[in-house]
């Protein structure tokens, strides 16, 4: 018989399998399947074919994944408040460590100073490089798609 | 019998912008109300993939011409309602001109040819 809960799970399931990861989207997207679902058994429509037909309109979970992708995920500039935090309190730390502890480790460019502290240096410079190519990136469709 | 013309793949996603400013510059709306708005003003004539009109309701938040709010439906259930921020009016007043000089261009050789 027929379980509309257990046939919104799977359907569930198939999204994420595609790829349709983020929270948001997903819930979206199943509060719209609901909803087109329960319209259609109150327009006097099966809930079996009711729930067939509003998956079907929805449409194919790659295809989706695919859109989402363009929208450039949940926060654009996560990586770049990321990036600027991380490299704002490693500089800080740094510093303390320089001036206040007075440790060895913590005076640039000394030898100790290569190991301990620049992996830290490159990972948030890397999460702003990405910030910055991302944001760049919407800017420039942004106008592209206002210029049209 | 005769049989409604669709409206062209490339038309609709052309259009999907314009007319979600337009419907969003009436008031707050959603995803699902959206599509069945356009179904019926477009007299079936427009029919929007529903999945597919998500990824352009977040890009267009991305861009910052609407905002978007998780709020409650009369039966409980949880809804995200999108609204209309100020450059997405700067955005639709823009696209509104281009399509009426379109429209107005398509109505004089129309005129011109038909009538």
């Amino acid at each position: 018989m027929f379980n509309l809960e257990q046939s919104i799970t799977e359907w569930r399931r198939q999204m994420l399998a595609a790829g349709i990861k983020s929270p948001v989207p997903l819930e979206e997207l199943e509060i719209h399947l609901r909803e087109a679902v329960e319209r259609q058994i109150q327009s006097g429509l099966g809930a079996p074919q009711a729930f067939e037909n509003s998956v079907q309109q929805i449409g194919h979970a790659n295809k989706l994944k695919s859109e989402f992708q363009k929208t450039c995920g949940v926060n654009c500039n996560a990586w770049l408040w990321f990036g600027s935090f991380g490299l704002a309190g490693t500089t800080i730390l740094n510093l303390a460590g320089w001036f206040v502890f007075h440790r060895s480790a913590s005076v640039f460019f000394s030898h100790q100073w290569w190991s301990d502290w620049l992996p830290n240096y490159i990972v948030w410079t890397s999460f702003i490089i990405i910030g910055v190519s991302t944001g760049f990136s919407n800017w420039r469709s942004k106008r592209k798609a206002t210029r049209q | 019998m005769y049989r409604i013309a669709m409206i062209t793949k490339e038309l609709v996603a052309a259009s999907t912008e314009p007319l979600i400013l337009s419907l969003l510059s009436g008031g707050e709306s959603y995803g699902y109300a959206l599509i069945q708005e356009v179904k019926r003003l477009s007299g079936d004539k427009i029919e929007w993939a529903d999945g597919m009109l998500y990824p352009v309701l977040h890009r267009m938040e991305n861009q910052g011409w609407i905002a978007s709010r998780w709020g409650e439906a009369e039966n409980g259930r949880k809804r995200k309602y999108y609204s209309l921020k100020k450059d997405g009016k700067k955005v639709l007043n823009e696209q509104r001109e281009q399509w009426l000089a379109v429209s107005e261009v398509f109505k004089q050789l129309w005129k011109e040819q038909y009538v």
